[in-house]
């Protein structure tokens, strides 16, 4: 039996060989996009979920409780200490503090060091790590991690240093300041964890090194990169953690501090995906937006497939009253259509996972993720797949499958499919709206994800990101000479030395006292330590007061309005002349800048404070003359090195930085918008192929009316006139829909677009040209054939 | 073998009744060759098709080998249909994307035949109609009164105890019509199978043993044709 349904099935696709490749490749392309959406939601939500105690592990967040609640991801150097001396329940507690760049050497034959400048992958960790997360070591022992300047490095790193994985015992230089000795190798990382440094330095060297020996027990600060995990022990619970820290709290804090930091146990696999404490680019939200494209996807294709295969029943009709009269059942003759479109969506699948394959190394080098066709988990694809085909193949096969079954052998033996479907005709006009109402959704959400990037890259950042670009300073020993040396390049404008430009990623956040008021201020400033030519290289606007004269240590403030507000004072004139303290060093308010932003669009602008403060700067920023940039650029890079020669070179353009700030959002808003476009693309596929079926059938119609005098318009009104109702019926239900949707994603964003009727406008512009070149191009073809000959065809 | 008590056939629009067959009564025992006759629209076809079981009366009974096929579902109508009928239409109607042999198959399919035996039964039937070298064309290779053979053949495959034809040879010339009468003729005869036609043409009428003229839907009248 099934070998006859296999040879229809098989003769059939090839007969209409064209539709069913357009067919096979449209499900293909959805379920292309259906699998590489799941392997991302299986990717994201497996992150940390492998270790063995990840059940029972959490970190450490802090809250910072200012005027409002600022929540980090960090936690203080001597937290794992406490917490152990405290808190019985707790099985194991380690810290875990990650350098976002580090400068390794690694000592060659030929006497000069190799030297690898290493992003994210080298942190420093308390041994007891290793009794937290699963990091197996292939060779070594971690309970080296005791001593002061020993390492645990990955085999990919021995392999890229030594040469070899047999590197116990081999050395390195940090930042060409201290010595680590490797004593253990890592197995390689997976790709689904967040603690992935590559290097792990030993806790005990770092409280050794004189830029954090002063602050490791030190509660009144902390680094962003700067971790504390906690396993507890099985039975125990972090709401006990929870319940204890208001205690725990008061017992440890810095002495002089009126911050108060609410920590917070976070359980490890929720961590990945929450957007306050990490700092990864994939949020829930996006998540969400994702799965739900994937779902449209599938209704989309699913749609195409029905409205396809109802249209074509008709031509199926004789065949089926055939096969009744040869003494088939409806069931036998609805598993035959079930079967062939197995036979659909198996090719299909076969397909998608082809085009996957494509297309996951490009969005994994897009993306930064290590998604892979095998998923963290083989077995669950496959599941995944296998489910994914029997819901299509029951959504889009069962309905038609059933409607061609019922056909009357008597009606359907002379060729005619029942003439009154009622049933079926209003559910292609649900499916058809439900189509258009998805579109709508889609175009609606791209367009506002688009409105919202172009915002945000065309937003005023308040100071000029144009040609200005950063140098770092390795050490303050050289760093003037440098400053004079650049400056006097020809074709440089302007040199400054700062500790980060206006905005960045690295930050003091200080407590502030004004003047005699008895308290510290509620909030924080952002406090940016810079020469005298910061204002001017960067182009930041004076709205009161003057600059502040050159020094090499703090003596005078230049704030901005945020601060100015934050202070309640009347205007940026008031505050001049007067005293302010941040975190303990006292100086004069000389100058107010103009607001801008130093944060990501999605936050507020915050309290800022200019002083000079040579000891503080890491970065020479740069701005240059008009004109060709390549030669005097080339001048600054000699002049660099002759200054730094062990250290390594490399600028950063000011707008290469915002684009990086931008970066992350936007490369998830155009995974989305890609998505949304290949739904879009397959609806009108489907629409296209609905289309010229329905015309097909109407061809005698409009010859009749045509020879009775229709005109063409009228004919082409024929058509457009139920289109046109379904499409206002979809926009009925998308606009609010979408409205809601957009509006909830949007309120995560400080300055965000508005939300106008533009766009909804738009959108529902945008499927009427969808419906005009699916639908109104055939149409015009049919009303403008001859009706001699669309008569003469039937 | 069957008989049709006030067979009614009508569709229901609105308020009004459109009818198709009406107060039908008619017997047909085992062994007889009926022809059915009468103008357009006067309900030949939907007759056929309820003798078939392809279609339901809307009111009357059916009874069939002595059971009552009004009161069947479908499966139960299937069954008896898989077992004692045969079809052939005026059109043909073999499946287009099936070989004569394939086409020959598909009842046994549905009967669920074992594979050994479906071999065997649709050898001796190709033979018979000498059609074995053309089992592997598809039925657009074949002329039209080739192609009503393969659909009597087809008709035969299951071995029924009563063949309906529809127009069987309303497509084709007259020689090859009446080849084909004139195997209807000598399956009657000589293999005792019941057959009921529905015809236009006088002269396939007298093959036959008795015409009933159909006319608006009722039996008008009914003859026996003398040899």
């Amino acid at each position: 039996m099934f070998n006859n349904y296999l040879l229809i099935a098989f003769r059939n696709l090839r007969k209409n060989s064209t539709y069913s490749l357009l067919n096979i490749l449209g499900l293909g392309l959805s379920i292309a996009c259906c699998i590489i959406i799941f392997l991302m939601l299986q990717y994201h939500l497996s992150f940390d979920a492998y270790h063995k105690r990840a059940d029972r592990t959490v970190r450490v967040v802090t809250d910072v409780h200012m005027e409002s609640i600022t929540p980090f991801r960090g936690a203080p150097n001597p937290m794992s200490k406490a917490l152990r001396t405290e808190f019985s329940f707790l099985e194991n507690v380690a810290m875990y503090a990650t350098r976002a760049e580090a400068l390794i050497s690694v000592p060659s034959a030929s006497g000069i060091p190799d030297k690898y400048k290493e992003e994210d992958k080298f942190a420093f960790a308390e041994p007891e790590l290793f009794d937290i997360l699963d990091l197996p070591l292939l060779q070594g022992d971690a309970k080296a991690l005791r001593e002061p300047n020993t390492a645990l490095i990955t085999e990919n790193l021995a392999r890229k240093y030594y040469g070899t994985i047999d590197a116990v015992g081999k050395t390195f230089r940090y930042d060409n300041k201290v010595d680590f000795r490797v004593a253990g190798i890592l197995r390689n990382l997976p790709a689904n964890t967040d603690y992935n440094s590559e290097i792990l330095a030993s806790w005990a060297s770092r409280a050794s090194m004189s830029e954090y020996s002063p602050f490791m027990d030190n509660w009144g600060g902390m680094n962003g990169g700067t971790y504390c995990l906690a396993a507890f022990r099985e039975g125990h619970h972090p709401s006990e953690l929870e319940a204890a820290i208001p205690e725990f709290r008061k017992k440890y804090r810095h002495p002089e501090s009126e911050m108060l930091f609410l920590y917070k146990p976070l359980p490890l696999t929720s961590i990945h995906l929450n957007s306050d404490y990490n700092t990864g680019m994939m949020k829930k939200s996006y998540l969400w937006a994702l799965a739900l494209i994937g779902v449209f996807l599938l209704i989309t294709a699913c749609v195409n497939f029905i409205n396809m295969a109802t249209a074509q029943a008709l031509k199926r009709a004789r065949e089926v009253g055939v096969r009744k009269s040869l003494g088939s059942t409806q069931g036998q003759l609805f598993w035959q259509f079930i079967f062939e479109t197995a036979l659909i969506v198996v090719a299909a699948v076969v397909i998608g996972m082809v085009m996957a394959r494509i297309f996951l190394p490009y969005l994994n080098t897009w993306t930064k993720d290590q998604v892979e066709l095998t998923g963290t988990d083989g077995k669950m694809l496959a599941v995944f797949l296998l489910a994914l085909s029997v819901v299509i193949i029951f959504l889009a096969g069962a309905y038609p499958g059933l409607v061609q079954a019922r056909f009357r052998p008597a009606v359907s033996l002379r060729g005619l499919a029942e003439t009154k479907p009622a049933g079926g005709f209003s559910l292609r006009r649900m499916l058809v709206t439900t189509q258009f109402a998805i579109s709508q959704i889609l175009i609606i959400g791209a367009a506002v994800v688009t409105a919202q990037i172009e915002f945000a890259r065309n937003a005023d950042w308040g100071f000029r990101p144009g040609a200005v670009f950063t140098v770092p300073v390795p050490n303050t020993d050289h760093m003037k000479s440098l400053k004079q040396q650049i400056a006097s390049i020809a074709g440089v404008k302007n040199v400054s030395l700062c500790y980060q430009p206006p905005a960045s990623s690295s930050n003091n956040q200080n407590g502030v006292q004004f003047e005699n008021r008895s308290q510290g201020e509620p909030w924080a400033v952002n406090f940016k330590p810079a020469d005298a030519d910061y204002l001017e290289t960067f182009g930041l606007q004076l709205v009161a007061g003057r600059n502040v004269m050159p020094s090499d240590t703090v003596r005078e403030y230049v704030v901005n309005e945020t601060f100015v507000k934050k202070l309640n004072l009347a205007g940026p004139q008031e505050i001049l002349n007067r005293s302010v303290n941040v975190d303990g060093t006292k100086g004069t308010i000389v100058g107010v800048v103009r607001d801008y932003h130093n944060w990501e669009l999605s936050q507020d602008i915050s309290a800022i404070a200019f002083s000079t403060n040579s000891f503080a700067y890491s970065n020479c920023a740069i701005e240059l003359m008009p004109g060709n940039p390549a030669p005097v650029m080339a001048q600054i890079k000699q002049v660099w090195e002759r200054n730094y020669p062990d250290y390594y070179y490399e600028h950063t353009f000011m707008d290469e930085r915002m684009a990086q700030f931008l970066e992350s959002e936007s490369i998830i808003m155009n995974l989305i918008r890609i998505f949304a476009g290949i739904a879009i693309f397959i609806g009108c596929l489907g629409l296209y192929g609905l289309a010229s079926f329905m015309i097909l059938r109407k061809t005698k119609e409009i010859g009749i009316r045509k020879t009775l005098g229709a005109s063409v318009p009228g004919i082409l009104w024929l058509f457009g006139r139920e289109y046109v109702r379904l499409i206002i019926v979809a926009a009925v239900i998308a606009t609010p829909a979408a409205w809601w949707a957009m509006n909830a994603w949007l309120q995560e964003y400080a300055y965000r677009t508005t939300l106008g009727p533009g766009i909804f406008v738009f959108a529902l512009a945008m499927t009427f040209v969808v419906a005009l070149l699916t639908v109104g191009i055939q149409s015009a073809q049919a009303a403008l054939a001859n009706p001699v000959k669309s008569l003469n065809r039937e | 073998m069957l008989e049709l008590k006030n067979i009614e056939r009508y569709y229901q629009n609105g308020a009004t009744k459109t009818y198709v067959l009406r107060y039908v009564n008619a017997h047909i025992a085992e062994g007889e060759f009926v022809s059915i006759m009468g103008p357009s629209g006067s309900g030949k076809s939907t007759l056929l098709h309820i003798l078939g079981m392809l279609d339901e009366p809307t009111e009357g009974e059916y009874w069939f080998l002595g059971e009552a096929v009004h009161k069947f579902n479908e499966r139960r109508r299937t069954e008896l249909y898989q077992q004692y009928i045969g079809f052939v239409f005026q059109a043909y109607h073999l499946i287009d994307d099936l070989t004569v042999y394939e086409n020959l198959e598909t009842p046994l399919l549905y009967k669920k035949v074992p594979s050994g035996e479906r071999k065997s039964r649709i050898a001796d039937l190709l033979d018979r109609f000498n059609m074995v070298a053309k089992k592997d064309l598809f039925p657009a290779q074949l002329s039209g009164g080739q192609q009503q053979l393969v659909g009597i053949a087809r008709a035969l495959i299951g071995n029924p105890k009563l063949i309906l034809a529809d127009e069987p040879t309303g497509n084709l010339q007259s020689q090859q019509a009446k080849e084909i009468m004139d195997v209807f003729k000598k399956l009657n005869e000589e293999d005792g199978v019941t057959i009921v036609q529905v015809t236009h043409s006088d002269a396939n009428a007298q093959y036959g043993k008795r015409i009933l003229h159909l006319m608006d839907g009722r039996v008008e009248s009914e003859e026996i044709v003398k040899k």
